[in-house]
C-alpha cells in the first residue's frame, strides 16, 4: 500500500524542508511521488483484474484506532442493542477503489507537471506542493479506506486541503472567505454524512463496509435505511456540490487554477459520487433514496447547465458544468442498476480527463492573459496560443460528448441507464422527466461550452492590459499536460467502451455484484444517435449565434432577459443571497442576541444575586444606629410580641 | 508507584513554599518538568487494580475515633488522564508567562506550584474530605493569579470568581456529607464499630448496595449539581467564566480552561454518575438539554464575540457542553469519549489561550478587528495556531475528533438504542441539536481565524517588523501539538487505560437508564394494547413528561 503513503512523505518533506532549502525545487518529490503512486495503482489495477471476481478484497490493516468494549452482562435482559466498537485503520482494494485510484493519481500526476509551471515564481510555492502531496494522500486513502469512520476521516481531510488551498493566496479577502465558506458547506455536508454513520452504527452495529453491506437485508427497516441514504447523500451532496449544497464551488474558484482542476474538477469533488458508488448496497435497498438521488442530479444537471449560461468569468463556467456533469455521475447513480453505476463511474473518469484539461487550458490563457479570465475582455487567441486553442477543442468536443471522444460514450451510457430504469417500471414518470431534463442538459452543455470557445479563440483579437507583452503560448512544462490530457480526452472512452474492461474492472468489487443487470441494450442505437444529434444541432446554434455579429447574441440575451430568465441564470438562481438571508444572517443576528442576553441578562441576574447581601446590608443598617433607647423600644416591642404568641 | 505519586503531588507544594526569590521561573520549571516526567512514569506503569493505582494511606483520625478522615491517594482511569493532563499543561503555563511577569515574579510563580499541587490532588483523592481540600484549595492561587497580575478589570473578576465558585462549592459540601451521613445511618453500614467513612471508593460500594431514595438522591444531586455545574460551567451559570478568562493572565487562563473546568466534570463523574445512578437516570434527559444549551448557546455567543479570548472563552462553554453531553448520556462510548474530550479541550483550549497570549504580547490588543494579515508576518505562529484551531474544530486525525466522535456516537446510541427508551423524541432531538455545535463551532473558529491571520487588515496600517514564535514559545506548544496527534491517531491507547474504570462507575447509572426505559416501554406498551383498563397513573409516560413520572413514583421506588 505505498500509493498514499508516497506522496504523505513527499508532503512532509516538502512542508519541513521546502521553506529553506528546496525553493525552486520543491516539486521534485511531490512529482516524482505522485507519479510512483500512479504507476502502484496500474499495477493495482492490474492485480484486482486478474483476480477477478469473487474474491474477497484485499487489505491492509496497520493499526487499532479505538476499541469500546460493550458487552452487557447477561442479567440485562436489553438484547444485543449495543455491539462492540472496533476501529481500525484499515485499507483495502478492490475494483472500484482500484479505479479511482488509477485515475486521481493518474490526474495529479498531469496536474502537478502543470503547475511546476504555472506556480513558478509565487512565493508560496513549496507550500503550494505540500499541500498538493497532502491532497493527493487523503484522496487515495479516502478511496482505500475500510470502513465508514476512515472514509469519514478523510472525507474531513479532503475538504481541509480543499480549504488550504482554496485560500492559498490568503491575502485576497475573497479567496479566505471562499476557503471557509467551502469548509462550512462541507460541514454541512459532513454532518449529515456523521449523522448517517452513527444511524448506520446503531442500525448494524458495525461500521466496517464488508459487514454492514452483509447485514443490509429486509429486517432492518426500510424508513431507517431510507434515512440513512439520505443522511448519507447529504455528505455526498456537500462534497460533490449537489444542489441545495453547491454553492461552495463556484467561489472556490478563487484557488490556484491547478487545484481548481485536480480538486474541484477532476477529484475531491467526485468523492461524493465514489461515496455513493461505495454504498451501493444500501442504495439498492431503497428505492425512495434512488429516486431522491436521481431527482438530487437531474435537478443540479440542469441547474448548473443553466447558469453556466450566462456566467462571463471562464473558471466559474467550468465550475458550474462541473456542478451540472457531477449532476449526471448522481443521476446515474439514483437509475441503481448495474448499468446505472458503470455509468457513473464512466463519466466520473472520463469528466476527470476533460474537465482536467478545459480547467488547465483555462489556467494557460489566464497565465498568458496576466490573469484575466474574463471572456468579454479576451478574445481571438487561437492563433496566439495553438496549443492551448487545439487541446481546448478537444476538451469541447469531448465534455459535449461527440462521437468518438470520450464524453460520448459516458454521457451515452448514463442517458441508457435512465431510459431503462424508466422502462423497469417503479418510478416511471420520475425517471421520464429525467431522462428529458438530461437530453436538454446535453443541448445546454453545447451552448455554455462553445460560447466562451468561441468568444475566448475565435472574433477579434482582444488582449486585456495586464497581459503586458506576454500574450503568448504557456511553457512547455505547461503544454506537455495538456496535450496528454487532450489524447486521453479523446480516447479513454472509446477505449474502455469497445475493450469493456472498465466494466468488468468494476465488476471486481464485491459490492456492486448484487445489482440488477439488465442486459437488454434495446434501443440503444436510438439514444446514442439522438444525442449525437442532440449535440450537433448545439455546437452548430451556438457556432451560429457566438460566432456571427455580436448583436445577435446580444438580441438574444434581451429576449431571455424580457422573460427573465437571463437575470434568474446570471443571478445563479439566488441561491446565495437566499442563504444569506435565510440561514447566514438569522444566525448571526442570533449570535448578537445572544451575546446581549448573556451579558446584561443571565450575567445580570447572576450580579443581582451577588448584590443581595449587600443590598440586604444597606436595608439593615439603619436599625443598628447605636441608640439605646431604639435597642430598648426594640426590646420591648419583641418581647411583647412573643408574649402575645405565647398567651394566643 | 506509591512513592513516585506522592511524590509528585508534593513536589509542587515544597517547591511553592521555598522557591527562591532569584531564579524563581527556572526551579519552578524544573518542578514541572519533574512532576511531567514522574506522570509520564505513572501513566507508563499504569494497571488497573480494584485498590486504585499507585494508592498510598494514611489515617488521620483513625477509625477508631468513629470519624475516618484519612489521607487517600490514587489513580484510576478517570483520574490518570486528567492528571496527566495537569503536569502536562503546567510546563506550558510556566513557559508562557516566562517574560511578561516581572512584577513579584516569585509570587507569582509560589502561587503556580501551590495551584499544580492543588490541581493534581483533587484528581487523585480518594476521601471526600481530602478531595474537597484540595478542590476548594485550587480557588486561592488562582484568586490571586486574576486579582494581581491579571487584566484592568482583575479585581472584579478575581472576586466574582471566588464568590461564584465558592457559593457552589458550599453547597457541594453539604451534598458531600449528605451522602457521608446516609450511609452511616444505614443499618449493617461499616463493620462492627459504627464509623464515618469518608472513603469515596467504600462510600461508591455502599451506596450501590443500598441506593438511596429517589427523592434523596435528587436532593443530594442538586446539591453536588450546585458547585460542579458552576465549575463546568454548565449553562446558564456559565457567566463568571468569559469575564475570569479575559481578565486571567496566560498563564492563569491556560489552567483555569485546562484544567480547573475539568474538576467539575470530573466531580460530576466521581459523585453524581457514580454514587447517584437512579438520580442521573431519572434526570438524565433535562441534564442532556442544559448541557446541549451550552453547546449551541456557547458556540452563538462565541461567534458574536469580536476579543478573540473572549471568544476561545465561549467556546469552552460549548465544548464542555459535550463533555457533559457525553458524560450524561451515560453510556460506554459516550462516558469514555466525554473523557477523552476533557483531555482535548484541555490541549486545544489551553493552546489557544496561549497563543492569544502570545498574540496579546506583541500586539497589546486582543480585539479581532485590530488585526490581521499575520499569517505572512508570523508563519510559524499562524501555523500552530491554525493546528489548535482545527483540533478544536474536531479535524479528524487529531485529539478532537476522536472524543467528539465518540461521545456523539454514544448519545446516538443512547437515542436509538435498544431497548427502545420512553423518551427517545427527547434524547433523539437532543441528538440531532447537539450536531448543530459541530458546524458552529467551526464557524466561529474559522472566521476568527480567517479575520484574524489571513486578510490584509488595511485599517491598522500596522507594520511593524514583528518576532515570530521564539523557542521558549515553540518548546512551550510542543507538548500540546505532540498530544493533540498522539491522541487523534491514536487513540486506543489512551481510552484501554480508562476504559475498565469508567464502564465500572456507570455500570449502576447504565442500568438505572435502561430499567427506567424497560419500565417506560412496557407502560407504553400497555397504555397502548389496554386502553379500556385505567392505567395507574404513574405509569403514564409521556416523552415530555419525564418530571411527573419521577416524581410520582420517586418516594417508593427502588431501595
Amino acid at each position: 500500500m505505498l500509493i498514499p503513503a508516497m506522496p504523505l512523505a513527499a508532503s512532509l518533506l516538502t512542508a519541513s524542508l521546502g521553506a529553506r532549502f528546496l525553493r525552486g525545487q520543491s516539486h521534485l518529490p511531490v512529482v516524482l511521488a505522485i507519479a510512483l503512486s500512479f504507476v502502484a495503482s496500474l499495477a493495482l489495477v492490474d492485480q484486482v483484474q486478474r483476480s477477478g471476481q469473487g474474491r474477497g478484497a484485499d487489505g491492509v490493516t496497520f493499526w487499532r484506532w479505538a476499541d469500546v468494549a460493550q458487552e452487557q452482562e447477561p442479567s440485562g435482559s436489553g438484547g444485543p442493542g449495543a455491539a462492540d466498537l472496533h476501529v481500525e485503520v484499515a485499507l483495502r482494494a478492490d475494483g472500484l477503489t482500484a479505479a479511482m485510484l488509477a485515475i486521481v493519481t493518474c490526474i495529479s500526476t498531469l496536474v502537478a507537471v502543470y503547475s511546476i509551471g504555472y506556480m513558478r515564481g509565487d512565493p508560496g510555492y513549496w507550500r503550494f506542493f505540500s499541500y498538493i502531496g497532502l491532497f493527493v494522500f487523503s484522496m487515495t486513502m479516502l478511496v482505500s479506506a475500510a470502513n465508514f469512520l476512515l472514509l469519514y476521516v478523510f472525507w474531513e481531510a479532503v475538504g481541509l486541503c480543499s480549504y488550504l488551498l482554496i485560500g492559498f493566496w490568503y491575502e485576497k479577502p475573497a479567496a479566505a472567505a471562499a476557503g471557509k465558506k467551502a469548509f462550512l458547506v462541507n460541514r454541512i455536508g459532513d454532518v449529515g454524512f456523521a449523522l448517517g454513520i452513527f444511524l448506520i452504527w446503531t442500525t448494524f452495529g458495525a461500521i466496517g463496509f464488508e459487514d454492514v453491506f452483509a447485514r443490509v437485508g429486509p429486517e432492518v427497516g426500510d424508513w431507517r435505511v431510507t434515512t440513512i441514504c439520505l443522511l448519507l447523500l447529504l455528505g455526498a451532496c456537500g462534497k460533490s456540490a449537489q444542489f441545495p449544497l453547491h454553492v461552495w464551488l463556484p467561489d472556490a474558484m478563487e484557488g490556484p487554477t491547478p487545484v481548481s482542476a485536480l480538486i474541484h474538477a477532476a477529484t475531491m469533488v467526485t468523492a461524493g459520487v465514489y461515496m455513493v458508488a461505495r454504498c451501493t448496497p444500501l442504495f439498492a435497498a431503497s428505492a425512495d433514496a434512488q429516486c431522491v438521488v436521481a431527482l438530487v442530479g437531474g435537478v443540479t444537471a440542469l441547474l448548473g447547465g443553466v447558469v453556466a449560461l450566462t456566467q462571463n468569468d471562464l473558471k466559474r463556467i467550468l465550475a458550474y458544468s462541473t456542478i451540472s456533469h457531477l449532476g449526471y455521475m448522481f443521476l446515474a447513480l439514483g437509475a441503481g442498476t448495474l448499468l446505472g453505476v458503470t455509468a457513473a463511474m464512466f463519466h466520473l473518469m472520463t469528466h476527470a480527463f476533460f474537465k482536467a484539461l478545459l480547467f488547465l487550458g483555462a489556467g494557460s490563457v489566464m497565465h498568458a492573459m496576466g490573469g484575466v479570465l474574463d471572456i468579454r475582455r479576451v478574445g481571438g487567441l487561437r492563433r496566439r496560443m495553438p496549443v492551448t486553442h487545439g487541446t481546448f477543442l478537444v476538451g469541447c468536443l469531448a465534455i459535449a460528448g461527440l462521437w468518438p471522444l470520450s464524453g460520448f460514450w459516458s454521457k451515452d451510457a448514463i442517458l441508457l441507464a435512465v431510459q431503462q430504469r424508466h422502462e423497469l417500471g417503479a418510478a416511471r414518470a420520475l425517471f421520464g422527466t429525467l431522462f428529458a431534463t438530461a437530453m436538454l442538459g446535453v443541448l445546454l452543455i453545447d451552448f455554455y461550452m462553445f460560447r466562451p470557445y468561441f468568444r475566448v479563440f475565435w472574433g477579434a483579437e482582444r488582449i486585456p492590459e495586464e497581459a503586458g507583452p506576454h500574450g503568448r503560448e504557456s511553457p512547455r512544462v505547461m503544454t506537455g499536460p495538456l496535450v496528454l490530457l487532450a489524447i486521453g480526452a479523446a480516447v479513454v472512452g472509446a477505449y474502455f467502451a469497445w475493450t469493456g474492461s472498465f466494466t468488468r474492472l468494476l465488476m471486481a468489487t464485491p459490492s456492486l455484484a448484487g445489482l440488477p443487470r439488465v442486459g437488454a441494450e434495446a434501443g440503444h442505437e436510438r439514444i446514442a444517435l439522438l444525442g449525437t444529434a442532440v449535440t450537433l444541432v448545439g455546437i452548430a446554434l451556438s457556432a451560429a449565434i457566438f460566432l456571427g455579429r455580436p448583436e445577435k447574441a446580444a438580441r438574444l440575451a434581451r429576449v431571455m432577459n424580457a422573460l427573465g430568465l437571463y437575470s434568474l441564470s446570471y443571478g445563479k438562481f439566488f441561491v446565495d443571497p437566499i442563504y444569506k438571508a435565510l440561514v447566514v444572517w438569522p444566525t448571526l443576528a442570533t449570535a448578537q442576541a445572544a451575546a446581549w442576553l448573556d451579558r446584561w441578562v443571565i450575567d445580570g441576574l447572576v450580579d443581582l444575586f451577588g448584590w443581595m447581601p449587600a443590598l440586604l446590608g444597606a436595608a439593615l443598617r439603619p436599625v443598628q444606629n447605636g441608640l439605646i433607647q431604639f435597642y430598648a423600644v426594640a426590646m420591648v416591642l419583641g418581647l411583647l410580641a412573643m408574649l402575645g404568641l405565647l398567651l394566643m | 508507584m506509591a512513592e513516585t505519586l506522592l511524590t509528585a503531588l508534593f513536589l509542587p507544594l515544597i517547591a511553592g513554599l521555598m522557591l527562591p526569590r532569584r531564579g524563581a521561573r527556572w526551579v519552578a520549571l524544573l518542578v514541572a518538568l519533574a512532576v511531567l516526567a514522574l506522570t509520564a512514569v505513572l501513566v507508563g506503569r499504569y494497571a488497573e487494580g480494584t485498590a486504585g493505582f499507585a494508592a498510598s494511606r494514611l489515617d488521620w483520625l483513625g477509625p477508631a475515633t468513629g470519624l475516618d478522615v484519612r489521607f487517600d491517594v490514587a489513580l484510576d482511569g478517570l483520574s490518570l488522564w486528567l492528571f496527566a493532563l495537569t503536569a502536562l499543561l503546567m510546563v506550558v503555563a510556566v513557559l508562557v508567562g516566562w517574560e511578561t511577569i516581572q512584577d513579584r515574579a516569585a509570587l507569582y510563580y509560589r502561587l503556580l506550584m501551590l495551584l499544580e499541587t492543588g490541581m493534581l490532588g483533587v484528581f487523585v483523592a480518594r476521601d471526600v474530605i481530602l478531595f474537597y481540600v484540595f478542590f476548594e484549595f485550587t480557588l486561592i492561587p488562582l484568586f490571586f493569579l486574576i486579582g494581581i497580575w491579571g487584566g484592568p478589570e482583575r479585581r472584579r473578576a478575581a472576586t466574582k470568581f471566588f464568590l461564584f465558585t465558592f457559593a457552589g462549592s458550599v453547597l457541594t459540601f453539604l451534598g458531600l456529607l449528605a451522602i457521608v451521613l446516609w450511609n452511616y445511618d444505614q443499618p449493617g453500614a461499616g463493620s462492627a464499630v459504627r464509623r464515618l467513612t469518608f472513603s469515596i471508593p467504600e462510600l461508591t460500594v455502599a451506596l450501590r448496595a443500598r441506593p438511596m431514595g429517589l427523592g434523596l438522591q435528587v436532593a443530594v444531586f442538586s446539591a453536588l449539581f450546585a458547585g460542579f455545574a458552576i465549575k463546568v460551567p454548565l449553562w446558564p451559570l456559565h457567566t463568571w467564566l468569559p469575564l475570569a478568562h479575559v481578565e486571567a493572565p496566560t498563564a492563569g487562563s491556560v489552567l483555569l480552561a485546562g484544567v480547573l473546568l475539568k474538576v467539575g466534570t470530573y466531580g460530576f463523574a466521581r459523585f453524581n454518575v457514580a454514587m447517584l445512578p437512579q438520580a442521573t437516570a431519572a434526570l438524565m434527559p433535562w441534564l442532556l438539554w442544559l448541557a446541549l444549551a451550552g453547546v449551541v448557546y456557547g458556540a452563538l455567543v462565541a461567534l458574536a464575540q469580536s476579543d478573540i479570548k473572549r471568544l476561545v472563552a465561549y467556546s469552552s462553554v460549548s465544548h464542555l457542553g459535550f463533555c457533559m453531553l457525553g458524560l450524561f448520556a451515560v453510556n460506554r462510548l459516550s462516558v469514555q469519549g466525554s473523557v477523552l474530550q476533557m483531555v482535548n479541550h484541555g490541549l486545544s483550549t489551553g493552546g489557544l489561550f496561549a497563543v492569544v497570549g502570545m498574540l496579546y504580547e506583541r500586539f497589546h490588543t486582543r480585539e479581532i478587528g485590530d488585526l490581521g494579515g499575520l499569517a505572512r508576518r508570523l508563519p510559524r505562529l499562524s501555523f500552530v495556531t491554525m493546528l489548535l484551531v482545527l483540533s478544536s474544530i474536531a479535524l479528524p486525525g487529531l485529539n478532537g475528533f476522536a472524543g467528539e466522535f465518540l461521545l456523539l456516537l454514544g448519545v446516538f446510541q443512547r437515542g436509538w438504542g435498544q431497548p427502545m427508551p420512553h423518551d427517545w423524541l427527547q434524547l433523539r432531538t437532543i441528538a440531532v441539536l447537539s450536531m448543530s455545535g459541530v458546524i458552529l463551532g467551526a464557524w466561529y473558529m474559522l472566521w476568527m481565524y480567517q479575520r484574524v491571520f489571513f486578510a490584509k487588515n488595511e485599517t491598522s496600517g500596522d507594520t511593524r517588523p514583528v518576532r515570530d514564535m521564539s523557542l521558549r514559545e515553540m518548546l512551550c506548544l510542543t507538548p500540546i501539538v505532540v498530544m493533540v496527534f498522539w491522541i487523534g491517531l491514536q487513540p486506543r491507547f489512551f481510552l484501554d487505560r480508562m476504559a475498565p474504570t469508567l464502564n465500572e462507575l456507570i455500570r449502576p447509572a447504565m442500568e438505572a437508564v435502561e430499567h427506567r426505559a424497560e419500565r417506560g416501554g412496557a407502560a407504553s406498551a400497555a397504555l397502548k394494547n389496554r386502553r379500556d383498563v385505567v392505567v395507574p397513573h404513574d405509569a403514564v409516560s409521556d416523552g415530555r413528561e419525564t418530571g411527573k413520572g419521577w416524581q410520582s413514583r420517586s418516594w417508593c421506588n427502588s431501595r
